[in-house]
Order: structure tokens, then C-alpha cells, then sequence
């Protein structure tokens, strides 16, 4: 869903700030989440605003783990556990 | 307390040792090889070693070195400690043991300021598992060897059999430190389950031949050894619990979260449960040490909830909640703020504050930042709020004190 990619990559922005990481200027579907400029930290930020957003956090609903390496995958697993309305 | 600062020479072993014996020495290293080797030599020689981590505050350091009674600083950085004595490389001989050598090493404690806590090669030996016959175990170092997580690597691989790989350098990334495990065919591998969840998300881990995983200095979540055990098939999957403060513990190789409800009033462990509270003691001799961590036994499973006195243990570090509270409160806006623990699938746990902000102050995302601003100012990154919610008013207990969620 095209909706949740913009409100991640927004966010991923101002936790970026918000912490004070040096961010990429532009992210792709491919770039590589630890390369980011966000760090591990920052991530579980980003996830715990997601759910406040979004009001899910995939990592938490799913069976398995499954660990995003890109942004794309990371985005991916957003819509895939997206609660269905 | 007076310390003896030295003029800037450098020693030969020999020499070093007939200076250091039955003396209070302080250690301040950068280079971890370099610091493995000052221990291993010094060790039965002084009658104390402070290992001081290369991240300790500028501030807290000359306060460890006048309570412990340090006379001496053996260092690898001339220019850090210009009258300290400097630490040279030398293929001696191992020289005779004198004494039993008292080991100072900071700890967070459960007041989360820093403090020495005291040990002995033999408590803290108390943890190094025997190895199997023929089983020759790679170890990498993640940690510095003045932080409990890298002593303990360190110990078990000069006690247990085995190599030890130390990346060298200040600040290396992890991916420099995973590549340098990986040339050097590292096998076994510790860190704390928000280390390895990050490592696993890095995909870094392929390159790594391991058939030893040790989990320890947070709660180990069944999904994250599930995951492991996954990523590892055959995999020795070990979750350690160990308090600093009394360098006691023990490990659990089952691959299962928590530990088994049988080694509850077992007298072979010692561990028992206060029934009161659910609080995890150990029973040593006459004494009984308790935790301060939170246990519940599910069936024949006994399970870490968490701390007693709600620390907030974020990714390993732990944060008191009424230290985030203080700041906030210093914050124009705020007129009341409880801190509490908020679950997180990657650090174990986040900061949470509810606040209720003076009248006349709108809660906004404005508002929000420049709080989080405010505390990125005062406190260290994992101390910052990671989610600020506005509420009306706060829980309190009967007897008047915020009640934290």
C-alpha cells in the first residue's frame, strides 16, 4: 500500500532527526536499513512510532521472526501484517 | 587518598612487575590485545586491578581511582595520562603468582550510577563452562574486557580452552568487527539478545561458521532463540543470567526461554523464589543474595519478567525511570510525568512518558519534539523518550506516588 510507505519514510525522517543520526539522503526500495544513518536504537523508535501511527507493530504479530535487511522488505512486512479493514 | 603519579618511561616486564607488586593498580587501555595481556601478566601479582573501560566518563574515573585506593595507572596512551606508567609488548616470562588479586570492575548497579564492584579470579571463574573434549572454540570480542559481557568471553576463553579474536582499534563498526570474526573463522560468539537481533537484520551473520551462542545481560526471548536456532541449525543455543554485583549465574542450553521450575529450592543451585513478591534469590552458604529480578513460574517453567524496581533495561542498558522523570520535570511545560517501561520486539524495552503539561500549554508535535530535544540534551540516547503521550492526569498509588504502568 503506497499510503504506508510515505508515512514510514516520513517518519524514519524525523526519528532520524529526533536522535540526532546523520541520515541518507534519498531512501530506495533497496537501501540497507543499518546503512541508513538510523541506528539500531533509532530503529526501535521508528517501529514504536509506526504502531502509534499505524496502530500495528508487524515484528510483535508475527509467528516467526522474520528481520528486514532493506527498505523495501522493511516496508513489505508493514503490508503484510497490515490489519485488514 | 594521595596516588602516585610517575614520570612517563617505559617498562620491560620485569622491571614493571617488581614496581607493581602487591600494589593497587589501575588499568586504562585502548587496545584490548594489549590489555589481555597486561591482565593475564598482573593477575597474582597486584594486590588490585580497576579495569577502566575506554567509554567511562571523564568525571567518574579520578572518583573510582581515589575510592579504590589506586596508587598506580599502567596505561597504553602516554598522551591520555602523561605521569602514568605505559605499558610495553614484551615476550617474557610468566612470572610467579604472589597473591590472590582483587578485580574492580564499574557496574551500572540498581541505583544506575556507576559503581566498583569487587571480585576474585575465582568468582569470576565461577561461570567458565568446561568445554568438550576435542571442541576448540574461535571466540570474538564484542565488548571491551572492562565491561562484565567482555570479561567474561575473555575469561572463558583463557580458562575454557580456546582462541580469542580482539578487534583492535577505537570505535570499529560492528560490520568491521563481524568481518574480522569472520577471516578468522570465529565460532562462538556473545552478546545480548538486542545485539544479536541486530546482527541477525544485518544478514552479516552468514559469514560466520558458529556452532557456539551465547546470549546474556537481558531477558532471552523465545522468538529471538527460535530465530537463532533457525538461522544456526545444530547451533549450542546458551542463555546466561548473571548479576554483576555478585558474579553469580548460571547458563540454560535447551534452547527454551527462562530456565527450568526445578532448579527452584533445589540446594544444588541455591535459587529460590520469594513468594512475597516473585523476587529470584540465590542461596550461598548462610547468605541470601536477592536479584531484584522478577520470576514466574508457568508449568515447569520458571520465567524473567523483568525488574523488580522497574529499571528499564533498554537493548542492555538500564535506565531508572525517575531519572527521565527529573529531567522532564525541569521542562517549563510539564507539570507531571511518569516514565515507564514500553515493550520493543528489538531492544527488549523503550522509554515511555505519559505527561500531563501545565495549563495553558497545548500538548502538540511541536511540543513533543522540543521535549525530546530537552532530554536528548540532558540524557544519553537510550534514556530519550521514544514515545511522548499527553494525558489528562496520572495513576497514583494510595500512598500518593505516581504508579508507573
Amino acid at each position: 500500500m503506497p499510503m504506508s510507505r510515505q508515512i514510514i519514510e516520513k517518519l524514519f525522517y524525523e526519528v532520524g532527526q529526533l536522535t540526532g543520526c546523520p541520515l541518507v539522503s534519498s531512501i530506495e526500495e533497496s537501501t540497507v536499513l543499518l546503512q541508513s544513518g538510523l541506528d539500531s536504537l533509532g530503529f526501535a523508535i521508528l517501529v514504536a512510532r509506526l504502531e502509534q501511527e499505524l496502530g500495528y507493530d508487524p515484528f510483535v504479530l508475527m509467528d516467526t521472526p522474520v528481520y528486514p535487511t532493506t527498505f523495501g522488505e522493511f516496508v513489505e512486512i508493514y503490508n503484510r501484517f497490515a490489519p485488514r479493514t | 587518598m594521595h596516588v602516585e603519579w610517575l614520570a612517563d618511561f617505559e617498562l620491560r616486564h620485569g622491571r614493571l612487575l617488581q614496581l607493581l607488586t602487591g600494589k593497587r593498580v589501575a588499568l586504562a587501555f585502548r587496545s584490548m590485545p594489549l590489555l589481555a595481556e597486561a591482565i593475564l601478566l598482573l593477575d597474582g601479582i597486584c594486590e588490585q586491578m580497576l579495569l577502566l573501560p575506554a567509554d567511562l566518563d571523564a568525571a567518574t574515573t579520578p572518583c573510582f581511582i581515589e575510592s579504590s585506593g589506586t596508587t598506580l595507572v599502567l596505561t597504553d596512551q602516554g598522551d591520555m595520562w602523561p605521569d602514568a606508567i605505559r605499558f610495553m609488548q614484551d615476550a617474557g616470562m610468566p612470572p610467579q603468582r604472589h597473591a590472590e588479586t582483587a578485580w574492580l570492575l564499574p557496574t551500572s548497579g540498581t541505583t544506575g550510577a556507576p559503581k566498583l564492584i569487587s571480585h576474585t579470579t575465582a568468582s569470576l571463574s565461577r561461570s567458565v563452562r568446561p568445554v568438550s573434549p576435542g571442541r576448540v572454540n574461535r571466540w570474538g570480542l564484542l565488548y571491551e574486557i572492562p565491561r562484565f559481557a567482555g570479561l567474561q568471553v575473555y575469561l572463558q576463553s583463557l580458562l575454557g580452552g580456546g582462541i580469542l579474536v580482539i578487534p583492535d582499534g577505537v570505535d570499529i563498526p560492528l560490520h568491521g568487527q563481524i568481518e574480522l570474526f569472520a577471516r578468522n573463522r570465529v565460532n562462538a560468539l556473545s552478546a545480548t539478545p538486542t545485539l544479536w537481533r541486530k546482527l541477525l537484520m544485518t544478514g552479516a551473520l552468514e559469514s560466520l561458521p558458529l556452532t557456539q551462542i551465547t546470549l546474556g545481560g537481558e531477558i532471552a526471548t523465545q522468538a529471538t532463540l527460535d530465530a537463532l536456532a533457525a538461522a544456526f541449525p545444530g547451533v549450542r543455543l546458551t542463555h546466561v543470567y548473571a548479576s554483576t554485583e555478585f558474579g553469580v549465574g548460571f547458563s540454560v542450553s535447551d534452547g527454551h526461554a527462562g530456565f527450568p521450575a526445578a532448579w527452584l529450592n533445589d540446594p544444588s543451585t541455591g535459587l529460590t523464589l520469594d513468594p512475597r513478591n516473585g523476587e529470584l534469590c540465590f542461596r550461598r552458604g548462610e547468605s541470601l543474595f536477592c536479584t531484584g529480578d522478577h520470576v514466574e513460574v508457568k508449568g515447569n517453567r520458571a520465567y524473567f519478567l523483568g525488574r523488580l524496581n522497574g529499571s528499564i533495561n533498554v537493548g542492555g542498558n538500564k535506565v531508572m525511570p525517575e531519572a527521565v522523570e527529573n529531567v522532564l520535570l525541569q521542562h517549563s511545560a510539564v507539570a507531571l510525568v511518569a516514565v515507564s517501561a514500553l515493550r520493543s520486539p528489538l531492544m527488549g524495552n523503550l522509554v515511555k512518558a505519559e505527561i500531563v503539561a501545565k495549563p495553558g500549554c497545548t500538548p502538540s508535535d511541536d511540543l513533543r519534539r522540543e521535549l525530546t530535544a530537552h532530554c536528548r540534551a540532558r540524557l544519553q540516547p537510550f534514556q530519550v523518550p521514544a514515545i511522548i503521550a499527553f494525558v489528562e492526569a496520572l495513576a497514583t498509588s494510595a500512598n500518593g506516588k505516581i504508579r508507573r504502568v
